[in-house]
């Protein structure tokens, strides 16, 4: 994990909890608010404007494939890259499909940090499908007529507003999860 | 070789270590230490606070880099502090005299 992050070119301290849990609090909010807005106007431009701030946030907390990787955290498929770097360095597809892996220390990532990442993955996991349940149950008791829809708000926006909150928790919640939970860094003396 | 001052517990590992003690003795720093075990120098700390427990292959790369063997780095016991282990059990040998018999000889 970076100590810094870098946000349009300004390099901001990220290395104690507080600061990474107010990142993380900072962007799902702003995601709650943006899928808020989208579910009370129907506007086309929002639900692609959510798809633009999902990569980029997650291009931001790092974890994700990237051939310049510049997030907080290192990518998750990084060790598995870099033996494939290694097996083939010059093929057409290992160029095609893998970053220019020459600073090896941006992409591996030791037995802790895999540990921490698997862990993090099931903890997104289990939210996930926390959510997902509850989302069940509450169209189950809708159809048997415990609630009504809110006039003015048609099936087909629910749905598209859940289908974005999913993508948004699949793209950024274990690293989110990783952010929140692991302690202040130390110095390297 | 001294107990690690800076591991008051196990940990949640449930391992007492000397990595820090020993990195200390031989003026390593936690980057050295981590470039040598090719792992990030966070996990060194989390190593010496006994918050992470090593994988069997961590723990002979450390025994083998500080040229000792792995139960003299990590035990489930509290490691026996230097004076202790060289001068006896450490207990102070005479008995203090009470302030009231001092005043009296005084």
């Amino acid at each position: 994990m970076k100590t810094e992050i870098n946000l349009f070119g300004m390099h901001i301290g990220m290395a104690t909890q507080v600061r990474r849990r107010a990142l993380v609090s900072t962007i799902y909010v702003g995601f709650a608010v943006t899928l808020a807005f989208y579910l009370a106007h129907d506007r086309a431009f929002i639900r692609f404007w959510v798809l633009l701030l999902t990569f980029y946030v997650a291009r931001l907390l790092g974890g994700v494939r990237s051939t310049e990787p510049d997030g907080l955290l290192k990518p998750f498929d990084g060790n598995e890259d870099l033996e494939k770097f290694a097996e083939e360095p010059s093929s057409l597809w290992t160029k095609l499909t893998l970053p220019r892996m020459t600073d090896r220390q941006r992409f591996h990532n030791d037995e802790r940090e895999l540990r921490q990442r698997d862990r993090a993955h099931y903890a997104a996991y289990k939210i996930l499908t926390g959510a997902i349940a509850i989302g069940v149950f509450a169209a189950y008791s809708q159809v048997c007529g415990s609630w009504h829809l809110p006039k003015g708000l048609p099936l087909e926006r629910i749905l598209w507003g859940s289908l974005l909150a999913v993508f948004v928790a699949s793209m950024t919640l274990p690293q989110a999860v990783l952010l929140w939970t692991e302690p202040d860094m130390e110095e390297k003396s | 070789m001294t107990n690690d001052s800076s591991q008051k517990g196990p940990g949640a590992s449930g391992l007492y270590n000397r990595i820090a003690v020993l990195r200390a003795e031989r003026g390593i720093s936690r980057q050295d230490l981590a470039d040598a075990m090719d792992v990030n120098y966070q996990t060194i700390g989390f190593l010496e606070r006994g918050t992470y427990s090593p994988s069997l292959k961590l723990a002979l790369d450390l025994a083998e880099y500080f040229g000792l063997p792995v139960e003299a780095i990590f035990s489930k016991l509290p490691f026996q502090p230097l004076s202790q282990q060289v001068y006896g059990t450490g207990k102070p040998k005479a008995e203090p005299i009470p302030e009231s018999e001092g005043k009296d000889s005084a």
